[in-house]
């Protein structure tokens, strides 16, 4: 195998144990939701997207359109447009077929270890995408099962994982960078504000792309190396 | 159940994929300033933070403190520097607890 491809499997290795928790519950609610085990299997191979995922769950367990809930999710998935953006200017020397298949398993995680990493190559975004792909379809799997044999209570907590898995990626990573602190609180103050008078996924995305804008006139390079 | 799962899927994977897709379709005439770089690089920071607040109080939208006390447990773990997977399993914890207990 590749050398810089397992270089990307086992950079994304950590981060791929906190996907775990959030596929498995994926899953978990899925079912709880009304889908079958393949359904949710399918949308996991399809979409990839975990945060849109959980959200359609919740949606279709209200009861919403299908039309409410696909603009939602393009919605929640633009902020990609912004990381893909970033990733595909360090890889303009890969012909595009490959940097379209290195674009469908793109996501926040896989981002964050290709931007933090030193290995900037097509084939290292592909052995990341393949880790995280492979757990988060292997955890949802899990997870449908869980619900077979899990009580409610334990199921019912596994709400926390997809905000866990986040602090637990955000907060190591500002720690002793008070700028980029500021930043976070920043934008965490703002979605809050905007959330009182807008649909929280437009909330989400006016909140991030704002934040970074104000960030570019405070935060200092160093700050990001 | 006749919602019509398969349609909502296909959607789903359709408009997940074009934000993905375009900018490796177009970044050969696609250049970037530093100030938009640097902007481009602050989103994971900015995303991360938006996703997780104040969506973590909707957590159980009728207790607002599962959501709080779980996100606590992670967070502390997280800022000690402590394995995702362990501020994910504390968090759970946590909360199992308090659905036991209060």
């Amino acid at each position: 195998m590749d050398r810089k491809f397992m270089a990307g499997v086992r950079a994304t290795l950590p981060v791929c144990l906190g996907v775990i928790p959030v596929g498995m519950s994926f899953g978990l609610l899925a079912v709880q939701a009304g889908m079958t085990g393949g359904q949710s299997v399918l949308m996991s191979a399809l979409v990839f997207a975990g945060a849109a995922q959980l959200m359609a769950v919740n949606l279709i367990s209200r009861g919403a359109a299908v039309g409410t809930i696909i603009l939602a999710t393009f919605f929640i998935n633009l902020r990609h447009i912004v990381m893909s953006s970033s990733v595909m200017t360090r890889l303009r020397d890969t012909p595009l077929w490959k940097r379209l298949l290195g674009a469908y398993v793109l996501c926040d995680e896989t981002f964050a270890v290709f931007s933090l990493s030193e290995e900037q190559s097509i084939e290292f975004l592909f052995g990341a995408n393949a880790a995280i792909y492979v757990t988060w379809m292997l955890s949802n799997v899990v997870g449908c099962a869980l619900n077979q044999v899990l009580p409610e209570l334990v199921t019912k907590s596994f709400a926390i994982a997809f905000y866990a898995a986040f602090l637990g990626m955000l907060l190591p990573s500002v720690r002793g960078r008070r700028r980029l602190v500021l930043l976070a609180a920043l934008t965490a103050a703002l979605n809050f504000l905007l959330q009182l008078v807008l649909p929280a996924s437009w909330a989400v995305i006016c909140s991030m792309i704002l934040g970074a804008a104000a960030g570019t006139f405070f935060v200092e390079e160093g700050d990001l190396a | 159940m006749n919602y019509p799962m398969l349609l909502l899927i296909l959607g789903m994977a359709a408009v997940t994929y074009l934000p993905r897709a375009l900018p490796a379709v177009i970044i050969d005439r696609l250049r970037f300033g530093a100030k938009v770089e640097k902007f481009l690089r602050l989103i994971p920071y900015t995303a991360m933070a938006a996703l997780i607040f104040p969506g973590i109080l909707t957590v159980d939208a009728a207790r607002p403190e599962i959501g709080l006390i779980g996100g606590l447990a992670a967070g502390v773990l997280a800022w000690r520097r402590r394995p995702v997977m362990v501020c994910v399993l504390a968090a759970i914890a946590v909360d199992v607890a308090l659905y036991l207990l209060v």
